[in-house]
């Protein structure tokens, strides 16, 4: 006879404890706040939400970006968007450093409304490029792997064709899930493969999951 | 049934061999050490050089001469010849060129790597020395070293020449982009117009094969 338990999953690939949880009792970022000791507020709410990525709960970014272009480098093949799409404008609404991390929609418990007077720790309410390690990339996405593109490998051929939406693995965006974002290479919620990747890149095996090289 | 299924098994590995034999991974462009990252000495996702013109450069550039090439020069070349190499090439040169100053050697040592492996310009860098250094002759070159002389080679940075300007050469396709096979970099000739940096299937990276000089006669109508 075999009995199976449901096991839980395990905590180490939990956003609990890692470098994107704020909360006040277990986040393990450097910027940390005594405001609340809720995780998942910082991104997501059951309500009044918007909609760049799941039950968003954050204001967008009011930067202008620069995007990777031909101008960076003249053998791309592959179109990019004028702006940063869906899941990406999300990620850049703390990464681009100027929307403070509690510019929330809806703040934790009763009724819409942004938190106040939340205290924050030394590294401070905005990510900046001063703080150790620095994940912060600024609006020139210039120097960054491009983001918003639309993968067509008929355009490249060394490039994987992609199938059902996702490139060995990797997930594809957008209506048509063409679009490789931020989070075709990072998982937000799982830092096991530090930073945030969603396999680990020994023998650089995540680039080659896309890149015929 | 079992052989039937070996059989199957053999010839999907030897297809999947087959597949990366062209792969940039184990060539003498990949100097990682076992189990490292490859990708890495070249590129990075993040943080990329915003003065060299290659797709994410990983590489500063604080102790690049760009001004200590000698440029190709010749009595019969009809193309107007830069005063000094641009775009993809710089980033060939930033090895090649044997005189692009490596920091110095402690223990934060980055051999010119803006980004290392890890999150936020923080990781730690391995490379294999032995992939571009004689362990037994200090800090000597086993790697071509092209620069910083160019005059004793193929002119790069080069504007293709126009009909006009030289009827010697065979008209690309395509003026900004050349051919498909043998590419023009905003219609200027650079050293990845011959060299596929990734592929190594043709030594030395060739993008055709040289056999009797096909390469040349791309563009050279002789």
């Amino acid at each position: 006879m075999i009995i199976f338990f449901n096991v839980p999953a395990l905590r180490a690939a939990s956003v609990v404890g890692s470098k994107h949880d704020l909360s006040s009792a277990t986040g393990g970022s450097p910027y940390k706040t005594t405001g609340t000791d809720q995780v998942c507020v910082f991104c997501h709410t059951p309500h009044f939400s918007s909609s760049s990525a799941p039950l968003w709960n954050r204001s967008a970014s009011a930067a202008t970006y620069t995007m990777y272009s031909s101008s960076v480098s003249a053998t791309i093949d592959m179109t990019v968007a004028a702006n940063p799409q869906g899941v990406s404008a999300a990620c850049l609404s703390c990464h681009d450093g100027t929307v403070a991390f509690d510019s929330l929609l809806n703040k934790p418990g009763s009724g819409s409304g942004a938190p106040s007077g939340w205290t924050w720790n030394a590294s401070g309410n905005t990510m900046t490029a001063t703080t150790s390690p620095s994940a912060m990339l600024g609006s020139d996405l210039s120097n960054d792997h491009p983001i918003s593109v639309t993968y067509d490998a008929s355009k490249d051929p060394a490039f994987v064709v992609p199938a059902s939406g996702a490139v060995n693995g990797l997930p594809l965006y957008g209506t048509l899930k063409n679009q490789v974002e931020c989070a075709s290479c990072h998982n937000v919620h799982d830092n096991t493969n530090a930073p945030f990747l969603r396999t680990a890149n020994g023998g650089s095996a995540l680039c080659l999951k896309c890149h015929i090289k | 049934m079992k052989a039937l299924i070996f059989a199957a098994l053999m010839a999907i590995l030897l297809w999947a061999t087959t597949a990366v034999a062209a792969s940039v991974v184990g060539s003498k462009h990949d100097i990682s050490v076992t189990g490292g990252e490859v990708c890495v000495h070249c590129h990075t996702p993040h943080f990329a050089s915003a003065t060299i013109a290659a797709p994410l450069w990983n590489k500063k550039s604080v102790d690049f001469n760009f001004d200590a090439f000698t440029m190709y020069t010749s009595p019969t070349i009809d193309t107007a010849i830069p005063s000094r190499p641009s775009g993809l090439s710089l980033a060939c040169l930033g090895c090649h060129d044997s005189v692009s100053a490596p920091e110095a050697a402690t223990a934060t040592y980055t051999h010119q790597v803006i980004n290392a492996p890890g999150s936020g310009l923080t990781g730690t860098y391995s490379i294999s020395c032995a992939a571009c250094h004689d362990s037994h002759g200090g800090s000597m070159y086993t790697i071509p070293a092209i620069g910083p002389n160019l005059t004793n080679d193929h002119p790069i940075s080069i504007i293709y020449p126009t009909a006009a300007q030289d009827a010697g050469f065979f008209i690309p396709p395509d003026l900004q982009k050349g051919w498909a096979d043998v590419p023009l970099f905003s219609g200027k000739v650079e050293c990845p117009t011959c060299h596929d940096v990734h592929d190594p299937a043709k030594v030395p990276f060739l993008r055709v094969a040289n056999t009797g000089s096909v390469l040349c006669y791309k563009c050279h109508n002789k």
